[in-house]
């Protein structure tokens, strides 16, 4: 019997593992909401786009599961500080390997966790970049240009982030393509 | 009603978070479902990138620059 670590990174459709997602969060009420599902897609979409070199599946899985003991609620401070070891600490239940579980506890910096994985730079990127372009109940999703002047020269300042600009060179090449909103 | 800032195309990036904000809470399946159609930007960059590159005006020809200064001394003697 296979557990749901080796169910889910078994499973290579993206469309079947999004749906993977949707039911684990009704069965085990896991944080998945729509925020997850565009740093998903950035991810996705730039390890294709920039050939980058790792288990593209595995970073997508990590991006998924990642935050899933993440709360809606933003002002808990503490919550913000521990999600990242939280889920991973659930993740290893789930069957998940030590280095899957680290590399998602490494998607943010606050446990210390160190070295860093390079799996965990592209998650810390999408994260602060997909989380700034969507809307809050306290704010409106920031524009394009001054997210990536944010991500750059305030969140990550200072940070060593080995795909960074790479990152802002993929944001901006695909900015350059326009298209009509649904 | 209308979405005043639908009136003009936005970047690939920028639609995908305003397609992807405009879905409700409850109903991930809608934001799933954007997750799955984003798969075809890569083409989509590719064919644009393409179009770009065809529609590029070929590079002008150098000036003859003796050619230009005798024909702009023709004009110029001819004012005198």
């Amino acid at each position: 019997m296979e557990t749901f670590a080796e169910y889910i990174l078994n499973e290579k459709n993206f469309d079947r593992k999004l749906a993977i997602m949707y039911f684990l969060e009704k069965k085990a009420n896991i944080f998945f909401n729509k925020s997850v599902i565009l740093k998903t897609v950035l991810a996705k979409l730039f390890i294709e786009m920039e050939n980058i070199d790792v288990d593209e599946n595995l970073v997508i899985t990590a991006c998924l599961l990642c935050a899933c003991k993440k709360n809606d609620v933003p002002q808990n401070l503490d919550k913000v500080r521990s999600y990242a070891k939280e889920s991973a600490e659930y993740l290893e239940t789930l069957g998940f390997s030590e280095k899957f579980c680290r590399i998602c506890e490494q998607q943010n910096r606050y446990s210390g966790s160190y070295p860093r994985e390079k799996e965990s730079d592209i998650l810390e990127l999408v994260d602060h970049f997909g989380g700034m372009v969507l809307d809050r109940p306290e704010r409106r999703g920031f524009e394009v240009d001054e997210a990536l002047v944010l991500l750059e020269y305030r969140n990550l300042r200072g940070k060593d982030n080995r795909y960074l600009d790479q990152f802002v060179n993929f944001i901006k090449r695909l900015e350059e393509i326009k298209e009509w909103s649904t | 009603m209308v979405d005043l800032k639908a009136k003009e195309p936005k970047g690939l990036i920028k639609k995908l978070a305003v397609d992807i904000n405009k879905t409700s809470k409850d109903n991930l399946q809608k934001a799933i479902a954007i997750a799955i159609e984003a798969q075809s930007i890569p083409d989509i960059v590719r064919a644009k990138e393409e179009e770009k590159r065809k529609a590029k005006p070929k590079e002008k020809e150098p000036i003859d620059t003796v050619q230009l200064a005798q024909e702009i001394k023709k004009e110029v003697d001819l004012e005198r």
